[in-house]
């Protein structure tokens, strides 16, 4: 079955338009229409893994038109994007109650996907830039949903720092375009496999990194990160957390830096040491941390490090004309990581936000002793937080001795210290979280908290399901084969992406 | 020449969202930035002595070679248009 793809942009879109006309009236109904959008993005996502189509929109031929590309990266981005919608969304149904306008929310949120959705597939690099900009200003817009001080405030830095970050990167496509004449990808990366990089082009380059590097919160462009990311209502922490900082960020650099550009030593060496620079700097600012959304948006800070490192060291190896394994492997290990860090971080947020709903605040020194009121809350953190910290069986164990064991094999046994070490921070803020959350005496103002049943819960357990299984994502050689490999390939053989395209 | 120019545009609107401390004058600094990449945009694009990218009668008639080979390129203007959505 052949799925179109511009369904995975127009759906969620049309739905968005629609959603403000049931006003305050059919607010269960248009829930329960967002709630079938994000469950049918599902199902439509896990029937095109496997599957790779180039989508010409209006039936314009490239390079006239512009093209949708499903490959293997995007199909499993796509994946990641509606799982952690899905969730987000059934969470929301009932966190939502306390705020108002939910209507308004569920039109950004599905607006948000939309954009997503299209930057993951988009195969022209200017429409990759508007659907950045839609998801981006839909999540302006969601960040300071509540409309506290507090909230505003952290929305205003995310906006400023995040239109600064657009401008860098339109600023890198006019660029770009007056040096190859293009704007689709397959064809930008033919004309700079033929005539190399001049000037222009690197600078380019660098803007690129700087622009999306503050999308994906890389160390010195995170500032926007740790005010974000509380203030933000339960669900849009898990989405910004979960997947918008990695499809705006770490997707639009991998593809613009393997399969555009192709690339050198010193670009895998930048990232390489952006990314231990967040894992290192993430994980000792969230140590202190007592406001429990905070220290989790710093440890997502760190996460996006080893992401980015496993990325970075791919790239290295493929740019000395090393062994193309071990390239592979980093690669493999980087995306796993990615993929993983979405199901259990977007976890972590919601049961934030149970905690939250439960107990009026945010505060771990005002907490204690949660274990007995919210059992099921209880057991899903631990489930996330073992996952997070790298505890077999679960998910976050594994793509982390991946990450590991391709470092050693690349000899750099330094980096893989640091990864060991980086897991052993992440241990202690998480083992702070259980004893001051969960652990501990009951203060007196919270003996009558009590957990929230229905939708909240079933989004809960299906990411903690989902935890527990993401291991068989590499362990099952037939599932590791269908989702895992194809996107690794696509960045292994980056320049192969424009024959592949242009050949279609 | 007028691409340095520009670029000083770009580096003073980023100076003034950088440095300034009222909100206005932190927007207006965002907004001097994107004006300097709609016009890097726009300049692309020019081609010395060109005419403005609108087709007119007479040359959809005569056929679009004097029109190729004389206007200024649209795409980026369109891109201009375009992109604040």
């Amino acid at each position: 079955m052949s799925l179109p793809l511009p369904l995975f942009i127009a759906v969620p879109l049309v739905m968005a338009f629609l959603l403000p006309m049931f006003g305050r009236k059919g607010k269960t109904a248009a829930t329960v229409l967002a709630n079938l959008v994000t469950v049918s993005l599902l199902v439509f996502a896990v029937a095109s893994i496997g599957k790779t189509e180039v989508y010409e929109i209006g039936k314009w031929s490239i390079p006239l038109g512009i093209n949708l590309v499903l490959d293997g990266l995007s199909s499993l981005l796509l994946l990641a994007i509606s799982v952690v919608s899905a969730a987000a969304m059934l969470f929301s149904t009932r966190y939502m109650e306390q705020y108002t306008a939910k209507t308004k929310y569920l039109s950004l949120f599905l607006l948000m996907v939309a954009g997503m959705n299209g930057v993951v597939l988009s195969g022209d690099i200017f429409n990759l830039f508007v659907f950045l900009e839609i998801a981006s200003l839909a999540s302006y817009a969601l960040v300071g949903f509540g409309c506290e001080h507090e909230e505003l405030e952290a929305s205003f830095k995310y906006m400023v720092l995040g239109s600064i970050a657009s401008i860098f990167i339109l600023f890198a496509i006019a660029l770009i375009y007056g040096n190859t004449g293009t704007l689709n990808m397959a064809y930008i990366s033919k004309a700079i496999q033929n005539s190399g990089l001049n000037a222009g082009l690197k600078f380019a380059l660098a803007l690129f990194i700087v622009g999306f590097g503050l999308k994906a919160a890389l160390v010195p462009f995170h500032a926007w990160l740790p005010d974000a990311h509380p203030s933000a209502p339960a669900p849009i922490s898990a989405m910004l957390s979960g997947i918008l900082i990695k499809t705006l960020g770490v997707y639009a650099l991998a593809r613009v830096v393997f399969n555009i550009f192709g690339v050198s030593v010193s670009i895998g060496w930048l990232l390489i040491v952006l990314g231990l620079l967040s894992m290192v700097a993430g994980a000792f600012l969230a140590i202190g941390q007592w406001d429990l959304k905070r220290l989790m948006a710093y440890s997502s800070i760190s996460q996006i490090g080893y992401v980015i490192l496993g990325i970075g060291l791919g790239a290295t190896l493929i740019a000395q004309g090393a062994n193309l394994a071990w390239a592979s492997l980093a690669i493999l290990g980087g995306l796993f990581h990615l993929v993983n860090h979405a199901v259990y971080k977007s976890l972590l947020f919601l049961t934030s936000g149970s905690v939250e709903m439960a107990t009026g605040t945010r505060q771990m020194k005002q907490m204690g002793g949660l274990a007995e009121k919210l059992p099921l809350t209880r057991t899903t953190c631990t489930v996330a937080s073992a996952s997070i910290v790298g505890i077999p069986p679960f998910s976050g164990f594994w793509s982390k001795m991946i990450l590991v064991i391709a470092a050693v094999q690349a000899q750099f046994y330094w980096i893989a210290a640091i990864i060991v070490f980086v897991s052993l921070c992440t241990l202690i803020m998480y083992l702070k979280v259980q004893r001051y959350v969960f652990l501990g005496e009951l203060p007196e103002n919270l003996q009558q908290a009590k957990e929230n049943k229905g939708s909240m819960l079933v989004a809960m357990v299906f990411l903690a399901c989902l935890c527990v299984l993401m291991g068989l994502l590499v362990l099952v050689p037939c599932l590791k084969q269908a989702i895992l490999d194809p996107a690794v390939n696509v960045l292994t053989d980056g320049l192969k992406y424009s024959a592949d395209v242009i050949g279609m | 020449m007028p691409y340095a120019l520009c670029f000083l545009l770009f580096m003073l609107g980023l100076y003034c969202a950088v440095v300034k401390k009222n909100m206005v004058k932190i927007v207006i600094g965002i907004m001097v930035m994107e004006y300097a990449v709609n016009l890097f945009l726009v300049m692309l694009g020019y081609r010395s002595g060109g005419t403005a990218p609108i087709i007119d009668q007479g040359q959809l008639e005569s056929g679009m070679g004097q029109f190729i080979s004389s206007s200024v390129d649209p795409l980026p203007q369109a891109l201009v248009v375009h992109w604040p959505l």
